[in-house]
């Protein structure tokens, strides 16, 4: 008779009823002839048998109609839900904040830092247009025009002459800004187009220049000794790139 | 998702909450432990293996929330134990003393040993698919019943029950 001893793994499979079929016959012959074997698996079997006859008498648990799946899938379905909500609004008020961030940070940038020479503009466009009374003091008054505009400017003044170029002087007046006192000359050709010169002190670092264009005005600009220099004309005049030249390389 | 049949969810509940509630040992961690499970079940659905019944699957998932809840929770062991209630087990009254014995032993051994002992006895899983569900080898499965019925059998003989097991060689 062909009885292999089982190993204890097959003694479990025998318990929980796990054994193939083929093998299933020869332990028990096995255990018939062994009953210390037998003994063993008893054990097994009636413990087994007492935990299920226990978890059984305990009884169902009392129902919880939170575990029910259907009412998990409406659950799970709102909240996934108001992740969504959650993500957009998340996402809008980055976007608010990046936006509105953005916008008070080029405020802030423009409120702290005009472009270059800015009150030149500024300047120009109040006083070149005035046809009553552009200027304080004449250029006919030649020699005091100079004097009183170095003095207050704080530097020797000279007038630039642009009859080359058909501009004749008109007189300047004195300009107050946050860095000082600023001197504009304003400068007309015979079709009463006129250009301006404008100087005050500046803080900006020497050799800082450029040129921009903006509402139909040109504008050069550079910095030089603690001073900043503009020179304003119509963007359309070709003589107003000559000037600019012209008084740059003079100053 | 719709895949899962809501019926066959709804009859594996008092499976699952049993299993839950002797991993837990505690009534409403193992609620939450099966409300967690079926909500992966209805999201991960293809986590599934085409091979594994719906019952071994969703104790598979089911015992890794455990695992993972208690490695979570294992942090914060000792402030949790000063907070923690008791666990709360109403023995109904119709219960013998040979039932409410068997219960407290089993209570006793390690979640390992009751997970085990739990799909094996009670809930019919094969070797295999209680491998698969604790993620351990067949092997492992084996040792571990082994030791399991060992220790159950030495605690319903009330033998020195809260004595470690020294063994001599």
């Amino acid at each position: 008779m062909n009885t292999l001893v089982p190993n204890e793994a097959e003694l479990h499979a025998y318990v929980d009823g796990q054994l193939d079929p083929a093998r299933l016959a020869q332990v028990e012959s096995y255990l018939a002839s062994n009953p210390e074997a037998q003994a063993r698996v008893e054990e097994w079997r009636r413990g087994a048998d007492a935990l299920r006859v226990a978890l059984m008498n305990m009884g169902p648990l009392p129902a919880n109609p939170r575990l029910d799946p259907k009412y998990i899938r409406a659950n799970l379905r709102s909240r996934f839900q108001r992740q969504l909500a959650l993500c957009a609004s998340l996402v809008l008020v980055l976007g608010l904040g990046g936006a509105g961030g953005w916008q008070a940070r080029s405020m802030r940038v423009e409120a702290t830092t005009p472009a270059p020479m800015q009150d030149a503009v500024e300047a120009h466009r109040i006083f070149a247009t005035d046809r009553l009374r552009p200027v304080e003091m004449k250029a006919s008054d030649g020699t005091d025009l100079q004097s009183w505009l170095s003095t207050r400017l704080g530097r020797p003044l000279a007038l630039p002459d642009l009859n080359t170029y058909g501009f004749k002087l008109l007189g300047g007046r004195l300009l107050s800004t946050s860095d000082g006192c600023a001197a504009l000359l304003l400068y007309e050709d015979t079709q009463g187009q006129r250009v301006s010169f404008y100087v005050r002190p500046s803080t900006r670092l020497d050799g800082v220049h450029g040129t921009r264009d903006e509402l139909g005005l040109s504008t050069k600009y550079w910095f030089r000794n603690g001073y900043g220099f503009a020179v304003v004309g119509q963007k359309d005049d070709p003589h107003t790139q000559e000037v600019q030249q012209a008084i740059q390389s003079a100053i | 998702m719709q895949d899962l049949d809501d019926q066959a969810l709804r009859e594996l509940l008092p499976a699952l909450r049993r299993f839950a509630l002797w991993l837990s040992r505690d009534v409403n961690n193992a609620d939450d432990l099966v409300q967690s499970c079926i909500e992966r079940a209805l999201t991960k659905g293809d986590s599934r293996r085409p091979e594994a019944s719906l019952k071994s699957w969703l104790f598979t998932i089911l015992y890794r929330q455990f695992i993972d809840g208690r490695r979570r929770a294992s942090r914060f062991q000792r402030l949790m134990d000063v907070f923690r209630d008791e666990p709360e087990l109403e023995p109904s009254a119709e219960e013998t003393v040979m039932a409410r014995s068997a219960l407290e032993s089993f209570g006793e051994l390690s979640a390992d040993q009751r997970a085990l002992l739990l799909m094996i006895t009670v809930e019919g899983f094969s070797y295999q698919e209680a491998a698969q569900a604790l993620d351990i080898p067949i092997g492992t499965v084996m040792s571990r019943l082994s030791r399991a019925r060992q220790a159950y059998r030495q605690l319903t003989e009330g033998e020195t029950p809260t004595m470690p097991l020294r063994r001599v060689k």
